[in-house]
């Protein structure tokens, strides 16, 4: 597979994933969306390491999303939230998805000039990535989208970050706090059940 | 065997075994305590690199130990401090004996100061990022026992602490490429830009100081002052260790003139905001903010890594007495907000007692274990100019009215209370509330049996001065 080629639809792709994650109401649509995106990140992180090392992203993304996805198989009330009004909510939604969206388009150029061995399209997902998961945290309180949203965040900086660092071991690591995230969703989720409180 | 095995991997094996034994809390907390305090006595007398005899076997302890390419390094330079980690949280733990803490309090206390400690000696430095965050998660799952939800406190203490690991992983990038091409001036402005907010979001400086108060307002108190209190203490060495390192960091840009100036800025918020505030736990917050400050305005000082040290036990000290009494009144009034702690003084006067003679502490009130320590720093920081000392003084003013305003909501509730009605339990916790304001007393009349050792231990971290 040529990920040259398709790397700038993944742009699009995890911009909609994102955005998805920041709208919508049902949990199982929004563990898919978190699954989805990290093909998207594996896309990129594939652009600049070999693709046997890239999959790791892949399938840490995947399990962290089946193991958040677990938690609240049992416990859907935990994810609702105070996302206001349908139509009005989600369109403010809209709202700040296409202003994360300018201002990533915007940036990309200067943000060049530092990480020079990022293309633009990585630039540009990355920035897209952190824009929206920071958005995401500033809107909610509910822990689990909590977790999703520094996942998103962290998944921006890991498509920056693998252009410049190459360590096995830093990213080993990436993956162990994205998986420990993750577990920590999880509990969140067992903690309040276990007493209904 | 080399020196990481014995401080990180075997505190990390028993504290992953009292995980099974959580059930049976008196065995698991007397197991955790002698740990800590062998592997602080190990510290202590056990020579890094010498040959040592143990009947017919002879052994010698290495100092490195290398996991996939990279090393974990615990030196004899090092080991004061190792010891020191390990004989305060031997000192958390015994005080958790007299309180109830959450289960996991026990076992991820021991793994997260073993954790904070190879994040300390991992090699090349950028990895220490990535370890404090795992040390993070494992503190998250103490703050949140089981049984009750995640308390906002928490959340945003996770946030913040998980926004900070970006910037540090960019800044150890730069600065490794400064390493390759030295003198490349913008990439040590844009490190130092980065390093700059990783720690701000990792130790809480202002204005990111949010999540202390919040946590100390919401999630148990005890756990949340060993929790920030670790934080505060290990964390700060890493901006330390990190200018020791790349001492281009000194050349381009005045870091001491920054740290003084975060520190008296951290110094005023924390002690005017504790000033105004009407939750006790809150209160402990702003202090533990004050204390961040007074942390980087030491480093900001001539021979301030002695200093640094000099600070560390009255600080643990107080904030122990402060946090457990906290604990103790909180068993007894779920809410701690002012109004309904009215009284409980009278009630509970040794945890009362307790609780303000610790913020007098850590005020610095002649005669307690606080005095000694901040008046070197008073006296020290009015060499960079009065101002500098009077913000230093006016916010242990501030810290002075928090403590005031509790010993009055204390004492004096709008009816009368019933007297103590002490049982078997609450025996033993005035018994370590009052060793620990006697401690206080004897480190504040007699400061010259502790500061020279205390001072000593600087270690690796050496002069600050460029």
């Amino acid at each position: 597979m040529n990920v040259t080629a398709v790397a700038p639809f993944a742009v699009v792709w995890v911009g909609i994933t994102a955005l998805i994650l920041l709208v919508s109401r049902d949990w199982r649509v929004s563990i898919t969306a978190l699954g989805a995106q990290y093909v998207g990140i594996f896309i990129f992180v594939a652009l600049v390491w070999p693709v046997e090392y890239a999959v790791v992203k892949l399938i840490t993304g995947w399990i962290s999303a089946a193991i958040l996805g677990m938690g609240l198989v049992d416990s859907a009330e935990a994810w609702e939230d105070q996302l206001g009004g349908w139509v009005s909510g989600t369109l403010f939604r809209f709202f700040i998805a296409g202003f994360v969206g300018f201002v990533a388009f915007a940036l990309t150029p200067s943000v060049a000039r530092w990480v020079l061995r990022a293309s633009e399209v990585q630039i540009m997902a990355g920035l897209l990535l952190i824009g929206l998961g920071l958005f995401h945290l500033g809107l909610t309180a509910q822990p689990v989208r909590i977790i999703i949203g520094l996942l998103t965040v962290l998944s921006g900086f890991e498509i920056f970050y693998a252009t410049m660092e190459t360590s096995l071991l830093v990213n080993a690591m990436l993956a162990v706090v994205t998986l420990g995230l993750a577990l920590t969703g999880s509990y969140f989720n067992a903690a309040g059940l276990e007493g209904g409180t | 065997m080399s020196t990481p095995i014995l401080w990180i991997v075997v505190p990390g094996v028993i504290a992953f075994v009292l995980i099974f034994l959580l059930r049976r809390r008196t065995i698991s907390m007397i197991v955790a305590i002698l740990t800590a305090l062998i592997l602080s006595g190990l510290a202590w007398w056990l020579e890094v690199g010498e040959v040592i005899t143990f009947g017919p076997w002879a052994f010698k302890i290495q100092e490195q130990l290398t996991v996939a390419g990279r090393s974990f390094v615990i030196s004899n330079l090092d080991r004061p401090q190792v010891a020191l980690f390990y004989i305060v949280l031997a000192f958390w733990f015994i005080g958790a004996l007299g309180i109830s803490t959450p289960p996991l309090f026990i076992p991820l206390g021991l793994a997260s100061v073993a954790i904070w400690i190879a994040a300390l000696a991992v090699q090349p430095i950028l990895y220490a990022a990535l370890l404090i965050e795992v040390a993070v998660l494992l503190s998250v799952l103490m703050l949140t026992p089981i049984g009750k939800s995640v308390n906002r406190g928490v959340l945003r203490f996770l946030t913040y602490q998980t926004l900070g690991v970006p910037f540090i992983l960019l800044a150890g990038w730069f600065l490794s490429g400064i390493e390759v091409e030295a003198g490349n001036t913008q990439d040590i402005v844009r490190a130092a830009i980065f390093l700059g907010f990783g720690f701000a979001f990792h130790l809480g400086i202002f204005p990111l100081h949010g999540w202390i108060p919040m946590l100390t307002e919401t999630a148990h108190p005890y756990v949340t002052a060993f929790v920030i209190s670790t934080m505060i203490s290990i964390g700060v060495l890493f901006p330390v260790g990190f200018m020791q390192r790349y001492p281009s960091l000194y050349e381009e840009i005045d870091l001491l003139d920054i740290f003084r100036f975060l520190g008296i800025l951290m110094v005023l918020v924390g002690g005017a905001w504790a000033a105004f505030q009407r939750h006790l736990g809150r209160i402990l917050g702003f202090a533990m903010i004050l204390e961040t400050g007074r942390t980087f305005l030491t480093i900001g000082l001539p021979e301030g890594d002695q200093m640094l040290f000099a600070l560390y036990i009255p600080r643990i000290l107080a904030l122990g007495v402060w946090a457990f009494s906290l604990s103790n009144l909180k068993a007894h009034s779920e809410d701690l907000r002012f109004h309904a702690v009215q009284g409980l003084g009278r009630k509970y006067p040794i945890i009362g007692a307790g609780l303000v003679l610790a913020q007098f502490s850590l005020v610095g009130i002649p005669l307690l274990g606080g005095f000694p320590t901040y008046l070197i720093l008073w006296e020290q920081s009015a060499v960079y100019g009065v101002w500098i000392s009077l913000g230093a003084v006016l916010g242990s003013a501030g810290l002075l009215i928090g403590g005031l305003r509790s010993l009055a909501v204390l004492v004096m509730g709008p009816e009368e209370v019933s007297g103590p009605q002490d049982d078997r339990g609450r025996i033993f916790s005035n018994i370590i509330i009052l060793l620990g304001v006697s401690a206080m007393f004897i480190i504040g009349i007699f400061p010259q049996w502790f500061v020279p050792a205390l001072t000593s231990i600087s270690g690796t971290f050496g002069s600050l001065t460029p």
